[in-house]
C-alpha cells in the first residue's frame, strides 16, 4: 500500500508524462491537466489500488489511459465525433508503415472506442495505436498474453462480420 | 523495425528506464528518424519549448558507437565505481563523479577519446542540477535531457539516466553540473556557463578531460 509520500513521490516523477498521455488521447490539454488531477486523486483515495502484478509505471500508464478513454467517450456520447477523435490521437501514434494494415488499425480504434468493453478497448488501444507488443498489452490490462490475443482476434471477427 | 512504444515513452519522461533500456532506447532513437521525430513532437507536447538535447555522435559510425554502448554498459555494471576525480572541482558537501566507459577501461582521466561513453552521478544537498557539456563546438545540455528547466535531485543525489558519447571535436571536453536550490532555466545557464559568468545562489562543479581524435575508439 502506497503512503501519501509514495504518491507525492510520484507525482512529482510522473505528472508530466500522466498529462502527456492523456492530451495525446484527448487532444486538449484541459481535460488531459483534469485527467492527471483524477489519476493521482484516485491514488490518494484508494492507495492499496496498484497490487504489484505489473510495474509502477506500467500502471500508472493503464490508469491515465483508462480515465483518458472514459472522459472521452463521455464527450463522444454527446458530439458523435469519433473519427475526428481518433485523428486527432492518430497525429501522435506511429502507425504501421503498411497503408492497409495503418488503416485497418484506425478502424479498430475507433470500433472499440465506440463500442467495446473498457478491457477490450485499452486492448486494441495498445496494439493498435501505442505499438505494445501482445505482452506488454497484457501487463498493462492485467490479463495473460493468450486472452489477449483471443480478445482481439475476437474483436477484430466482431468487426468483420459488422462490416459484411 | 519496431518503434518505441506509448509505454516505454512514457517511461522514459518518468524517468523510470534503467540503464539497460536507456541503451536500447537511445540506440533506437540514434537509428529511427520517426522516433526522433516524436522526441521532438512530444517535448513540445509537453510545453517543453527548446528540443531535447542530443549527444553529437561520431562521424566514424553510428554502429561502432552502438556496439560501445552495449560493451560499456556491461562494464559499467561489471566493473565501474563511481570515486570523485582528483582533479574534481567541489565547493561546499557537493561532488560530481564521472566515469568513462571503454572495453579497455573505466575511470575519468584527463585524456579521452571520440566514442567514449561517460556516465556521471551527482551528490548535493541542493535541489536542482542542469549539466551541460562545453568542447570546442560549442555546448549543449546534457541533462535534464527534455525541457527547459532544471532537473530536481532526489535524496541528495542525481543519477544520469544516459550515458553521453563524446563526439570527435578535437580538444579538452568540460562537463559542467550547475546546482541550485531553486529551479533553474536551461538555456540561462547554458548562457551563463559560455559567458564563464556563475549564476548568483548556484554552486559550479566542472571535469575535464583532453580529447584526442588519434584515441578514437581505442
Amino acid at each position: 500500500m502506497w503512503s501519501r509520500k509514495d504518491i507525492d513521490g510520484l507525482y512529482r516523477q510522473s505528472h508530466r508524462a500522466v498529462v502527456k498521455r492523456a492530451r495525446m488521447l484527448l487532444g486538449n490539454e484541459a481535460e488531459a491537466n483534469d485527467v492527471a488531477q483524477e489519476v493521482f486523486t484516485s491514488l490518494l483515495e484508494a492507495p492499496d489500488s496498484f497490487r504489484g502484478q505489473a510495474g509502477v509505471m506500467t500502471y500508472l500508464f493503464a490508469l491515465t489511459t483508462k480515465q483518458a478513454i472514459s472522459r472521452l467517450r463521455k464527450r463522444l456520447v454527446r458530439h458523435e465525433a469519433w473519427e475526428n477523435a481518433v485523428s486527432t490521437m492518430w497525429t501522435y501514434a506511429i502507425p504501421p508503415s503498411d497503408p492497409a494494415l495503418a488503416a485497418e488499425a484506425k478502424q479498430l480504434v475507433t470500433r472499440a472506442l465506440e463500442s467495446a468493453d473498457e478491457i477490450t478497448t485499452q486492448i486494441v488501444l495498445g496494439h493498435c495505436l501505442d505499438g505494445l507488443s501482445q505482452g506488454e498489452v497484457a501487463e498493462v490490462v492485467g490479463l495473460s498474453r493468450v486472452t489477449v490475443n483471443q480478445r482481439l482476434q475476437a474483436f477484430r471477427s466482431k468487426l468483420k462480420e459488422v462490416s459484411r | 523495425m519496431k518503434h518505441i512504444s506509448a509505454l516505454t515513452w512514457f517511461r522514459f519522461e518518468s524517468n523510470d528506464l534503467n540503464l539497460g533500456e536507456w541503451a536500447g532506447f537511445r540506440w533506437h532513437l540514434l537509428r529511427c528518424e520517426t522516433c526522433r521525430a516524436q522526441l521532438t513532437q512530444r517535448a513540445v507536447l509537453g510545453g517543453d519549448e527548446s528540443a531535447p538535447s542530443r549527444v553529437p555522435i561520431s562521424r566514424l559510425g553510428i554502429a561502432f558507437t552502438a556496439v560501445l554502448c552495449l560493451v560499456g554498459t556491461a562494464f559499467f555494471f561489471a566493473r565501474a565505481r563511481l570515486e570523485p576525480d582528483p582533479d574534481l572541482t567541489m565547493k561546499g558537501e557537493s561532488a560530481f563523479s564521472l566515469v568513462v566507459i571503454t572495453p579497455q577501461a573505466t575511470g575519468f582521466g584527463s585524456r579521452c577519446a571520440p566514442g567514449d561513453v561517460v556516465q556521471a552521478e551527482v551528490r548535493t544537498s541542493k535541489e536542482f542540477i542542469v549539466v551541460v557539456g562545453v568542447s570546442a563546438t560549442g555546448a549543449q545540455v546534457l541533462y535534464p535531457v527534455t525541457g527547459s528547466r532544471s532537473a530536481e535531485v532526489k535524496d541528495g543525489r542525481a543519477r544520469m539516466p544516459n550515458s553521453w558519447v563524446l563526439d570527435d571535436a578535437p580538444g579538452v571536453e568540460r562537463f559542467v553540473a550547475v546546482l541550485s536550490d531553486e529551479p533553474l532555466e536551461v538555456a540561462h545557464v547554458v548562457q551563463s556557463v559560455l559567458r564563464g559568468q556563475p549564476i548568483a545562489g548556484t554552486e559550479l562543479l566542472i571535469r575535464s578531460c583532453e580529447k584526442d581524435a588519434r584515441d578514437a575508439f581505442r
